[in-house]
Formats: C-alpha cells, sequence, structure tokens
C-alpha cells in the first residue's frame, strides 16, 4: 500500500508540470485547424455491442452529432440476445447490403450487414458471438478508413472528442499510433445530443467515489506515465488507433477479457522489438462519458474483469518484465503495474491478515495499529485529494462548492469501506485469471446515460 | 519507540491539515471563479448591444468598459465572437482598428512577462483579430525561439495571419519544416500573398515547400494553377507525382488525360488509385479495359475506385457485367457491393 501511495506522489509530480503548463490554454482555438482542415485522416468509429439495447441508439445519435470532418459509424452487434439489432433496425432505418469485406483478421461468421437508409454514415454489422475483441477485429475488418475509434456500446462522446484525439497524431505528423482520452463517469450528468448539458455528482457514495477513482486513474495515472512514454492502457470506454498498425500487431487478442490494455502492451512490444519510431499518448481532456455502476454487484463484476484482464495481459508479456531490451517500459510501467496494481491487492491482503493476526495474539498493539491506519488512511484520500486538485486546475467540470465537499468528504471515507472492496474484488479476479477461460462480455446493467434515451 | 510513535501523530496532524488546507483553497478558488464569471457574464450583456451599434453605427466610440484592461476577458470574447460572424470587408478592418486599440499594449506587456499558457494563449488572439501593430514583436519572438515546440507554431500561425512574407524565407531555410506547417501558413495567406509564396518558392527550389504548394493548390482549389499540378506528373520524386494526382483529383480538371496512361499501370498502388479515381470524375470512357483490369487490382482501394469509375462513366449495366463475367473473385465482389449499396455513395 505504501508502495503504490509513493508510486502515485511520483506520477503526481509528473502530471503536475503538464497540467500548470496546458491547462490554461484555450482548448477551442487549438482545434480550429483541425475542425475545417482536409488534413485531417478520416476515422472510423466502431461501436461493439453485445445486449446493449438500452444505450446503443443513443449511443449511435450522440456519434452522428459528432463535429469532425469525416467519419463512420460501424455497429457491431456481437450476436445479442436481447433485442439490440431488432432496436438498431427499426430505429435507424436499417437495410440489409452486401459489403465487400477486407479479412484482415479471422473472426466469428458474419450473418449480416446494414446501411442506413436515414443515416448515410451508419453500418451496423451482425455476427455471430465472439467476444469484444472479435467484435473489435471484425469492426476493423469491415471499416474504410485509416484511423479506428473503439468505444463502447453505451458511452457518448463530446463533440469535439475526435478532433482532440486526432490532434496528437496530426501534430506528430502520423507518428502517434494510439490516443486516448479522459473517460469521465456520467451519472448524475445531463447529457443531450453529444453535449454535456449540466454536470452534477450522482447521490450514491460508490458512484462518487468511483469518480474520485477515475480522477486519480486518468489525471495522475496516465497523465503520468504518458510524460514519460510508458502509457500502458488507453481505456476500451475510448481509443484512437491507426488501423494498419493495430492490424500488423495482429488486431484484438481474443482470448483475453482484457483486450484493450493487451492491444496497448502489444503495440509498445512491437515499437520496441522492431525500432520504430512511433509512440501512443493520452489527452487528459475529457472527452467520453461513460455508466458506472451502482451497484456492489456490478462493480464486482466489473473489477474482477479488470484485474483478470490486467493478469492475463502482464503474464502474456512477462518477457518485457525488466527486459533491457524493452527499455524503461521494461524497468518502469511493466514493474509498476506488475507489484502494484497486480500484486498490490495480494499485499493488502495479507496485511489486513497480519494485523488481525496481531492484534488477535495480542502481539500487536491496539493503540499503535489504530495510529498507523489512521495514517495510512488519510494517506490515501490524501493522494484522492491531489487528484482533485488536478481536476481543477484542468477541467474544473464540477461547478459547486458543494461538489467539491462532498468528493472530499467521500474520498476520505474510501479506505474504511470502498477499497477494501476493492482489493477483495482485485484479488479475485487474479485467482480467475489462473483458470483459463473463454473471452466474454462484462455483464452491466445499463440504465442509459444520455436524456435523448430516457 | 516514543520519538518515532511522535512522527506518526505529526504525520496524521499534517495529511488531514493538507487535505483541509486543498479543500479551503480550492473553495475559495471555486467561489471566486463562479464570481468572476458571473460578473464577466453581467458585463457581457450590458455592453454587448453598445459594441453592435458600435460596429454599425458610423461615429459610434468603442464601448468604455471593454478598453479598461480589468476587462480584458470580456472584451476578447466579444471580439472573439463578432469576428467570426462579421464577413463585411469595412466592418472587418473597423473591429481590426478597434482590437489594436484595444490590445496592442495589453498583448505586448503579455507576450514579454506571461507565463507560457499566457502567451499561447494571447497568440491565439493577435491571430483571429490580426493585430498588425505587433508584427515587429512577433518578428523579434519568432527569432528568439530555438525549439519548435507550440509557442513557435503559434507564432508561425499569428504572422501568417498578418501576411508575414518573410516567414516563407524563415522556413524555406529551416531543414525541418514539414508539409503541414507550409500548408498552415498558406491557407492563413491572403491571395496577393500566396500568389507571392509561389514566386518566392520556384526562384528558392526548396521541395518540402513546392510538395506543400502543389497539396495547397488542390485543396483550395487554385485553378489558375492548376498547369502547375500538371506540370508535376512528370516530375522524378514519386510523392511529387501523387501529390499532383491527388491535386488533379480535387481540380476535377485535365488539359490532357491521356497523361494518366502510365499511371494507370503503375507499380504504385497509390498512383493507380488517384489515375482511377481521375477517370471516373473527369468520366473518361477511353479508360474502359484499364479499368476493368483493375477491378481486379492486388489493392482493395483501387478495385474499389475502378468500380466507382466505371459505375459513373458506364452505368450498372457494366457493373453487372464485370459481375457475371470477370475473371477475378475480388472484381466481382466488388462489383456486386456497388450494385447493392454503390448509388448511396457508402462503399465499404
Amino acid at each position: 500500500m505504501g508502495v503504490t501511495a509513493l508510486s502515485y506522489i511520483f506520477l503526481f509530480l509528473l502530471s503536475i508540470k503538464n497540467v500548470l503548463r496546458e491547462g490554461k490554454l484555450i482548448k477551442t482555438e487549438s482545434l480550429e485547424d483541425i475542425a475545417i482542415s482536409e488534413r485531417t485522416f478520416p476515422v472510423s468509429i466502431i461501436v461493439p455491442a453485445y445486449n446493449e439495447v438500452v444505450g446503443v441508439v443513443s449511443t449511435v445519435r450522440s456519434l452522428l452529432a459528432l463535429n469532425y470532418p469525416q467519419y463512420e459509424i460501424i455497429v457491431v452487434d456481437d450476436g445479442s440476445k436481447d433485442d439490440t439489432l431488432a432496436k438498431l433496425i427499426e430505429e435507424l432505418k436499417l437495410e440489409q447490403v452486401d459489403l465487400a469485406i477486407r479479412k484482415h483478421m479471422n473472426t466469428q461468421p458474419i450473418r449480416a450487414t446494414f446501411k442506413s437508409s436515414i443515416y448515410s454514415l451508419v453500418t451496423v454489422v451482425s455476427k455471430d458471438n465472439g467476444g469484444k475483441a472479435d467484435a473489435l477485429n471484425c469492426g476493423i475488418n469491415v471499416s474504410k478508413y485509416p484511423y479506428f475509434c473503439a468505444i463502447d456500446g453505451d458511452s457518448i462522446l463530446e463533440n469535439d472528442a475526435l478532433l482532440k484525439v486526432m490532434k496528437p497524431v496530426i501534430d506528430s505528423e502520423g507518428k502517434t499510433i494510439a490516443v486516448g482520452g479522459s473517460v469521465r463517469v456520467a451519472n448524475g450528468t445531463t447529457i443531450s445530443r453529444s453535449k454535456v448539458e449540466t454536470i452534477d455528482l450522482p447521490k450514491n457514495p460508490l458512484v462518487i467515489l468511483q469518480i474520485v477513482e477515475y480522477f486519480r486513474a486518468f489525471l495522475i495515472g496516465r497523465l503520468g506515465f504518458t510524460k514519460i512514454n510508458q502509457l500502458l492502457i488507453i481505456s476500451g470506454a475510448f481509443g484512437l488507433f491507426h488501423k494498419t498498425t493495430v492490424i500488423r500487431s495482429g488486431g484484438y487478442k481474443v482470448a483475453t477479457v482484457g483486450e484493450d490494455m493487451e492491444l496497448i502492451v502489444r503495440l509498445h512490444r512491437m515499437i520496441r522489438e522492431e525500432s520504430l519510431d512511433l509512440q501512443l499518448k493520452y489527452i487528459p481532456d475529457p472527452v467520453c462519458w461513460t455508466e458506472a455502476p451502482d451497484s456492489l454487484k456490478v462493480l464486482k463484476s466489473q473489477r474482477v474483469r479488470w484485474q483478470r484482464g490486467l493478469a492475463e495481459t502482464l503474464f502474456a508479456h512477462k518477457k518485457m518484465f525488466l527486459n533491457p531490451k524493452y527499455g524503461l517500459i521494461g524497468f518502469i510501467a511493466f514493474p509498476y503495474f506488475f507489484m502494484v496494481e497486480l500484486l498490490g491487492a495480494v499485499v493488502e491482503v495479507l496485511g489486513f491478515f497480519l494485523i488481525a493476526g496481531g492484534l488477535l495474539f495480542g502481539f500487536l498493539d491496539p493503540y499503535v495499529i489504530g495510529i498507523i491506519l489512521l495514517v495510512t488512511i488519510l494517506y490515501g484520500s490524501f493522494i484522492s485529494s491531489l487528484s482533485i486538485l488536478l481536476e481543477e486546475l484542468t477541467m474544473f467540470k464540477y461547478p459547486k462548492v458543494r461538489h467539491l465537499i462532498l468528493l472530499f468528504f467521500w474520498a476520505l471515507t474510501e479506505s474504511f469501506w470502498y477499497r477494501p472492496l476493492i482489493v477483495i474484488w482485485r484479488l479475485e479476479g487474479l485467482l480467475k485469471s489462473f483458470r483459463r477461460k473463454e473471452a466474454e462480455w462484462g455483464k452491466m446493467e445499463r440504465k442509459g446515460i444520455s436524456s435523448d434515451n430516457r | 519507540m516514543t520519538i518515532e510513535f511522535n512522527y506518526f501523530y505529526y504525520a496524521v496532524g499534517i495529511l488531514f491539515g493538507c487535505q483541509l488546507l486543498l479543500l479551503i483553497l480550492l473553495s475559495i478558488k471555486k467561489t471566486r471563479r463562479n464570481l468572476k464569471n458571473k460578473e464577466q457574464e453581467q458585463l457581457y450583456q450590458a455592453t454587448l448591444n453598445d459594441f453592435v451599434d458600435f460596429l454599425y453605427e458610423e461615429g459610434r466610440p468603442i464601448p468604455d468598459k471593454l478598453c479598461n484592461p480589468e476587462n480584458i476577458e470580456v472584451a476578447e470574447r466579444i471580439f472573439s465572437e463578432t469576428i467570426t460572424d462579421i464577413n463585411d470587408p469595412i466592418m472587418e478592418r473597423k473591429l481590426q482598428d478597434a482590437a489594436i486599440s484595444i490590445f496592442t499594449e495589453h498583448y505586448k506587456k503579455r507576450l514579454l512577462k506571461g507565463n507560457w499558457p499566457t502567451r499561447i494563449n494571447t497568440l491565439y488572439f493577435i491571430e483571429d483579430f490580426k493585430i498588425v501593430s505587433l508584427l515587429p514583436v512577433l518578428q523579434k519572438m519568432l527569432q528568439s525561439l530555438n525549439k519548435w515546440d507550440e509557442e513557435k507554431n503559434q507564432t508561425i500561425l499569428a504572422l501568417a495571419a498578418l501576411n508575414d512574407l518573410t516567414l516563407v524565407y524563415y522556413l524555406n531555410q529551416s531543414a525541418d519544416t514539414k508539409v503541414n506547417q507550409y500548408l498552415d501558413v498558406f491557407v492563413r495567406f491572403d491571395t496577393e500573398k500566396f500568389d507571392e509564396a509561389v514566386h518566392i518558392s520556384n526562384d528558392m527550389k526548396n521541395f518540402t515547400c513546392q510538395l506543400a504548394i502543389i497539396n495547397f493548390i488542390s485543396l483550395m482549389k487554385k485553378t489558375k494553377y492548376q498547369w502547375m499540378v500538371e506540370k508535376e506528373l512528370q516530375s522524378e520524386n514519386i510523392e511529387m507525382r501523387i501529390q499532383a494526382l491527388k491535386g488533379l483529383y480535387r481540380l476535377n480538371y485535365m488539359k490532357d488525360v491521356s497523361l494518366l496512361v502510365p499511371f494507370l499501370q503503375s507499380p504504385s498502388w497509390e498512383e493507380r488509385l488517384f489515375s482511377t479515381r481521375i477517370a471516373g470524375a473527369l468520366l473518361a470512357d477511353q479508360f474502359e479495359a484499364h479499368l476493368e483490369i483493375l477491378m481486379g487490382d492486388e489493392e482493395w482501394w483501387v478495385r474499389n475506385a475502378a468500380a466507382e469509375a466505371l459505375l459513373s462513366i458506364f452505368g450498372e449495366e457494366k457493373l453487372v457485367q464485370v459481375e457475371f463475367s470477370h475473371t477475378d473473385a475480388f472484381a466481382r465482389d466488388m462489383a456486386k457491393q456497388w450494385l447493392t449499396s454503390g448509388k448511396r455513395g457508402s462503399a465499404n
């Protein structure tokens, strides 16, 4: 736990410089050229969907409102058992068409392809169930543009999201092959037609703590790692990729639940092994809003899955661990994810048992333990408050002082209830990773985040 | 043990104190920001009508409140919003003169003494408001910037917006100037300045600059330079030839279509692609045999373009013929796709 906390301080120091420098820039000005430029690369947006009947149509509608010169939307229905496809056919007025599809990667068979008769940008593919990675690979096969953007079936992009993530690609003249942006928790906000209209905090403390957690992960973790070109995760909820490079690397790996992280690690590996002058970037701007689980059951399923994905990815690429061939990635990011993000949960659980045993058998002084626990708790919430500080310095999305107080208050309680739960679920995820299972879709009970949907 | 234990008390105190302090500071900052935003919104609402009157009525002075340095952010907002809505050259000139009188001194101070984000934001505004009075300051600034970063880039863009032709010499002398950087400059130049830039580039014979010019001519549909683009089809450099083909496709015009023949058979798939597209766009029916062969090209994009071209030139019957009689399975698939979905322009 101490190592975790110290690593966050280190990452915070890496992030703060960037935030102080770029946080005050007028963002719309820097996007003006891209918005009107014919030089902006066209993008295929791939929306893999499995049982997303609640949110998928509003996601597509929000994508239609994006401010971007040229793009297409490809929804891949991965053999949903609910009415996802029927809803898409009805709402988007789909007509079945024959498409000549390039098979860059093998996927489960395609059942049918559709084009919307009212929105020329929209293509829908219906295929046999094969998991999220398989659906994404199918979307890549169908896509026609040189860049693709993978987004979750119930995420809403801000209308200049694609412009923001494309900027590093254009600035680097194509040397940036993948870009991730901040994903924010949409619960509590009002979103309509791809525009966030009002931002508020949800009432559920479970979701509030996930908001704090997202701040910490994105504004401290990813921003810090991207400063030293060590970004190992681009969220599956929203990421932009250079298609040819992804195809060359083999596409998304089907036999894992952490297909998003696995792809990024594999891209890093390819860059190092082939000495390519390419990079992956993260931008702190919030570009994607997603629905966070608001029940313990769904949150547990999500975290177990995340941890399993992390473990599978790290084991699959264990060759990179402390290997000079992979440069600093092998010595900083990889050991960090292995020791802190993967094994951290084991150490913490052992610590809990040790303390409980010590107290039970009387070889630890309860008073001393109490004080140490208090320091640990305060240190944890201090890190969270630093992430709230970064949010305030960059985006200040939450407008009221009341929001600040609530975020600080719940951050203070994190170590009492939220963190132990997460630790246990992470441990469960780690154990499950040893049992080989087929890739599956996460179980998320969607309520829908766009007001267009309600 | 007692001394070590005291450290924990200190740690508890410090950590709790830090968080409390951070919360208080952020709350104060947020309250102030919200208050300031509210005041600025009120001032904006109160001044906007006076500003519109100033723009439309002869002899009306600039509203006093906007000249007050304390209200500079509101002035910037009003100017930014107005400048995008105005197309009349006389009014543009009036707005530009007003911006020069309000912002020049303030911006000079910001450029010389402001921190990095302040300088960059100032450069954005100088570019938008075209504050020509700051030209010497910007030229000096550019000379002092060695590293090619956001600041240098934005200084160049601001100078381009002020039509500073010396930029072309500056960029041509720098070995690492990219095509996109030239394009960013050209897009900001007035037409006459671009014409002069073309002359300078022809004299200096800088390859990157010429590549950018060919690119820019087609992007901006500058048909009077079409001859320059067509001439570059003879270039020995493949990148230049591809840009020229791409340019002719965008311009949708060629004086001598027969020049396409070698490109339709080129070993480079990009050359085959763009020459196919041009043939389709110009409805050049003399290339029927070439296009039929290209329907079975190894590159998907070329097959796609060939199908589109055959459809535009000869209609559906030709694609039906390809679908049933072409020897290549990929060609037949592509014809089928265009026959079912091509009319909506939705080729995969």
